[in-house]
């Protein structure tokens, strides 16, 4: 009766540690389009702190930019966040990201930015709300960025 | 008779198939023209030809003579491959030490003479942040921008939708306005071409 509360208990134990040990999720963002077609599906994601996204090129040449001093944008990612840009992108080719900070992340492909090509990135509470200055950015990414949000509200 | 009709059909695919991939062909060529020659001992600043610049200043090439100089030929409404051109440039004006950054000049010139006007290149440079000492967005007569872009090896057509195929390229002025060298494509390491540019201002 011992011995199988003890196995019981490691058991459990090991289940416990498993599941605390489970590696990242990774998300899939697809890039699809090109011109005034290119977009990224879904423009808004939420993940956790460590989780692996995925940004797969369907098709045309695209960029995954932070909004970013580095990348000579305004500021729309947390303060403490390093700045991101994957560099040209083809169809067919794949570019890992890995977000530390919690907080909200803008971000845009640079040959389509004026047509509203951008997403946005939730790293930890769903309910936060940016404060973001949108007089800075084109406004076909404020119209994106608003749409995108007005979707993932009603979800 | 059914026999004909399935070669008929065949042969109607193929056809079709062969067409499509001409035409993605087509396409993919629109974007990218693979630089021209060019000659290394000419020099653009024998052009004597007047430029306009993003502050509506009167620009002539040889104004940069002795200084190291940064070209890259784009147009303002690329929705393709221009705003990472501008981007390569930057990097390599980046890659250069600060301390002697102040000493580089980059001239961004569009081959679009009918919409990038001197507004329109200020407004570009502003939204990029580029509208800083020592970088020019210039803009000038077709005739004279065509002279340049030959001179350069940058091929450029325009296309059906007012669009425009063009190379791909960056390319380093040494002082005497000659090719010092090319960065041809985009996204390419700039590392060789930065040394080049340091070695120049060293030895100025």
């Amino acid at each position: 009766m011992k011995t199988r509360s003890i196995l019981l208990l490691l058991m459990a134990w090991l289940i416990s540690i498993s599941a605390l040990a489970s590696p990242p999720d990774t998300l899939v963002v697809k890039i699809m389009g090109m011109h005034e077609d290119a977009r990224f599906e879904p423009a808004i994601i939420q993940v956790q702190p460590g989780d692996v996204i995925r940004f797969e090129v369907a098709e045309g040449l695209h960029t995954v930019t932070a909004y970013h001093p580095d990348n000579r944008r305004p500021l729309r990612i947390p303060e403490n966040a390093q700045s991101f840009d994957s560099g040209m992108l083809t169809a067919g080719q794949v570019w890992f990201l890995t977000l530390d900070e919690i907080g909200v992340y803008d971000y845009f492909c640079l040959p389509h930015e004026r047509m509203g090509h951008a997403g946005r990135i939730i790293s930890g509470s769903k309910k936060r709300n940016p404060k973001f200055d949108d007089s800075l950015i084109p406004e076909a990414v404020v119209k994106t960025l608003n749409e995108a949000t007005l979707h993932y509200s009603n979800q | 008779m059914k026999k004909g009709i399935i070669i008929t059909l065949f042969f109607i695919g193929m056809w079709s198939l062969n067409t499509l991939a001409q035409h993605a062909h087509h396409n993919h060529k629109q974007q990218e023209m693979k630089a021209g020659e060019i000659h290394p001992e000419h020099s653009v600043y024998h052009m004597s030809a007047e430029f306009t610049d993003h502050r509506e200043a009167p620009i002539k090439l040889a104004d940069f003579k002795g200084e190291t100089v940064i070209v890259v030929m784009f147009y303002g409404n690329c929705t393709e491959v221009c705003p990472i051109l501008i981007r390569d440039s930057w990097r390599l004006y980046s890659a250069v030490d600060e301390t002697h950054r102040s000493q580089v000049n980059v001239l961004a010139i569009s081959f679009d003479t009918e919409n990038d006007s001197p507004k329109v290149l200020k407004d570009y440079a502003e939204y990029e942040q580029l509208n800083i000492p020592g970088w020019y967005f210039i803009t000038g007569k077709h005739t004279d921008i065509k002279m340049l872009a030959t001179m350069l090896g940058v091929k450029y057509q325009q296309t059906s939708d007012g669009h425009f195929a063009h190379s791909n390229l960056v390319t380093v002025l040494d002082g005497e306005g000659k090719i010092a060298t090319r960065v041809e494509g985009l996204n390419q390491p700039m590392e060789e071409a930065a040394a080049v540019i340091e070695a120049m201002l060293t030895n100025f």
